[in-house]
């Protein structure tokens, strides 16, 4: 019996061509649309004293998880959470409600419409550019559907790494980002600088809780 | 013949006057009363005065003398301005007013060991010497003697006494 001689798939050019349709098909069907329009990125940065930072720091990040957010990082001290946008407002209340005092609580927000649009045009750009690339592809030979193949891979990558981009700002603007100390423990100490008011330099709070007093 | 009399020169009565008005000034010092916090047990040592509660809040208030000579405003700020250089964390300020005096109270925030604490400074000039009050606690525990705290700095007063 005559062997049947064996074509490498991934080598040839109608084989990669059917790949990069599908492939394709998948970058086409578009980004995810961007929630009600919304292009405002929110966060929320608050410091504030609580009896107990671990236990506080595990019902913040419960209580995220509940309103269908949920939390980067957790630590006996820190809490890092996203939370839908619509309940960033619920969080600063419930945030003050956990809190024995609040030491501060920081608001920004983020416009991103620019770098919406620049993603979105980036990915529709190439996408078009594509189109015409694979209309080329019957028509071209050997050597040439080679060299389409190779632009269409690069056309391919910049289009992820766009629609990568584009989540990630989908999901800034979706989900707010809140930073919560729960202790001054991770702060940096004070440093003793030389006033020139002399009884000023007998105000602190180290030499005060060690009973060190200088008159 | 007759004995004669002795005479002290007035001048040196006078002297002597004056020597001992020294003595006395310099033997008088600035003190502070006040109320103690509500639960706390007091020491007063000296020119400083001294009250700690159950759990190891504590309180201390002392005066100084306010040289250069200034006003509530610029102590504020002096005050103020260096602490936020070193690091404190402000949690609070206010004025307030103990008798006929007006002083400003401030209240940081800062790590010690593993807990965090609340510092209390508070500042009263009082013609030629401040009155300055410390406190300090775990910050559970000095909120619970915090309202103690504020209402015993308004009543604070400069005396005099001979130590």
């Amino acid at each position: 019996m005559k062997p049947i001689r064996g074509i490498v798939p991934s080598t040839h050019p109608i084989f990669s061509t059917a790949m990069l349709c599908m492939v394709l098909l998948c970058v086409l069907s578009g980004p995810a649309p961007i929630h009600g329009e919304q292009y405002l990125s929110r966060s929320m940065r608050a410091q504030i004293m609580v009896a107990d930072p671990k236990r506080a720091a595990e019902n913040i990040t419960e209580w995220t998880e509940e309103r269908g957010g949920y939390y980067l990082f957790r630590s006996m001290v820190t809490v890092v959470v996203r939370i839908p946008m619509e309940e960033l407002e619920e969080l600063r209340m419930f945030t003050e409600r956990t809190a024995e005092q609040v030491v501060s609580m920081d608001f920004e927000a983020q416009d991103l419409r620019e770098s919406i649009i620049r993603a979105k045009s980036g990915i529709q750009s190439r996408e078009e550019i594509l189109k015409k690339n694979l209309r080329f592809l019957d028509r071209a030979d050997v050597e040439g559907t080679l060299a389409i193949e190779r632009e269409i891979t690069r056309l391919l990558q910049e289009i992820e790494q766009f629609k990568g981009r584009l989540r990630k700002l989908t999901t800034d603007v979706r989900f707010a980002r809140a930073e919560i100390h729960l202790s001054f423990t991770e702060q940096t100490l004070p440093q003793d600088i030389p006033s020139s008011f002399q009884w000023i330099n007998t105000i602190d709070f180290y030499r005060f809780v060690k009973g060190r007093y200088e008159p | 013949m007759m004995k004669p009399r002795m005479y002290i020169p007035l001048s040196s009565v006078a002297v002597l006057i004056l020597a001992a008005a020294v003595f006395l000034l310099a033997r008088m010092s600035a003190q502070v009363t006040l109320t103690p916090p509500e639960g706390f047990a007091e020491e007063n040592a000296g020119n400083v005065y001294r009250a700690v509660s159950p759990e190891g809040v504590s309180m201390r208030v002392r005066t100084v003398r306010n040289y250069p000579k200034k006003e509530l405003s610029f102590w504020r700020d002096a005050l103020r301005s260096h602490l936020l250089d070193e690091g404190y964390r402000i949690l609070n300020d206010e004025n307030f007013t103990a008798g006929t005096r007006e002083g400003v109270m401030y209240e940081w925030g800062l790590p010690y060991g593993q807990k965090d604490y609340i510092y209390l400074t508070a500042v009263i000039p009082a013609g030629r010497r401040i009155i300055i009050a410390e406190a300090a606690g775990e910050h559970i525990l000095y909120g619970k003697y915090r309202k103690a705290l504020h209402e015993s700095l308004q009543t604070m007063k400069r005396r005099f006494s001979f130590s």
